[in-house]
């Protein structure tokens, strides 16, 4: 079998750089198909490239563009719910449970300040990782040389700005009910959105796994 | 525009071909466990001795029609240093696939005995 040499590789990039493909999900797709045609194929390099582009028009293109990131989307959401629910079975139900108890006898038992200092901004570093990673990589591998975005990547966008929303606001009403004669915010309320940014943040690196790592590589 | 060369086929059957292209991708995924886009057109190519070909045109709108009614699910692997997109059954899938199957054996049991034809001839 045939395989396609280095200079066809580069070919092909430069020539569907050319068309109108937005989204990295429809490029691999399109760009396997053309390399598979032509390695297990008998015509040669041009020919496949001229076949191919009859079927893979302008229109064809956009009009995948719209469906492809509406299904993305309800894939990646479809994930974060499956992940979540999975935290609530056995046997992560245990991990889960330990968690709670972690983080809630953290929020009873420190004060506010050594709670902020030591969990709640170290917590918050950590799941900013993957964000950085993800932009630095996506920017580097897709952007640079492609001018591609990804559908997956801009879902878990989305979804991750619904969760930083929701845990401001929890932080925002512990707050205001505050105990006037404490310190403290509601360790509840507090506890609960700590451990709500640590459960996105774990299902995001899951996500990311499944659904982004290959597109970099 | 693209969608009058959805199919390229040597008899004028493009529209049995056309309510069928489910059923066909949903038969040949029961088959092979899974599929990648330019491995379908090919089977469909050798199973009908190049009587049939179902363009990219089709296929793809199709196994993404499939996939977002959840009857199909992928899974994006490297191969040969470029990202391949598998296709294979959801749970829900292989049901519909035998729905599809026992619909379209009954179709074609109703035109054998309209037309009192045998459907395989040469057997």
């Amino acid at each position: 079998m045939r395989t396609l040499t280095e200079d066809q590789r580069n070919l092909l990039k430069t020539h569907l750089s050319k068309t109108y493909i937005e989204y990295v999900e429809l490029y691999d797709e399109i760009y396997d198909h053309y390399a598979s045609a032509y390695e297990q194929g008998e015509n040669d390099f041009e020919s496949v490239l001229n076949n191919l582009d009859e079927q893979f028009t302008k229109e064809y293109i956009n009009d995948n563009k719209t469906k492809l990131s509406k299904n993305i989307y309800k894939k990646v959401l479809a994930l974060y719910k499956k992940e979540a629910i999975a935290f609530l079975l056995w046997p992560q139900i245990i991990i889960s449970v330990l968690a709670v108890a972690i983080i809630m006898f953290l929020v009873y038992l420190l004060p506010y300040s050594t709670f902020l200092y030591y969990v709640l901004i170290p917590a918050m570093l950590l799941s900013l990782f993957p964000y950085l990673y993800f932009s630095i990589q996506i920017h580097r591998k897709l952007i640079l040389p492609l001018n591609l975005k990804s559908a997956s990547y801009e879902a878990t966008n989305k979804i991750g700005s619904v969760v930083v929303i929701a845990f401001n606001f929890l932080n925002f009403i512990s707050i205001i009910v505050r105990d006037n004669t404490s310190d403290s915010n509601n360790p509840y309320i507090l506890g609960v959105s700590v451990l709500l940014f640590g459960w996105y943040s774990v299902i995001t690196l899951k996500v990311f796994k499944q659904r982004i790592k290959h597109q970099l590589a | 525009m693209y969608k009058r060369k959805l199919y390229i086929c040597n008899m004028s059957n493009q529209n049995l071909i056309k309510g069928s292209l489910s059923t066909i991708v949903l038969h040949l995924l029961s088959e092979n466990s899974e599929m990648y886009g330019y491995e379908i057109t090919q089977k469909v190519k050798d199973l009908t001795k190049n009587d049939i070909k179902i363009t990219e045109g089709a296929l793809y709108p199709t196994l993404h029609k499939l996939e977002a009614e959840g009857l199909l699910t992928t899974e994006s692997r490297i191969v040969d240093n470029r990202v391949r997109k598998y296709y294979r059954l959801t749970e829900n899938g292989t049901k519909e696939t035998a729905h599809k199957m026992a619909e379209l054996e009954e179709f074609l049991g109703n035109l054998q005995k309209i037309f009192n034809m045998k459907l395989n001839p040469g057997i």
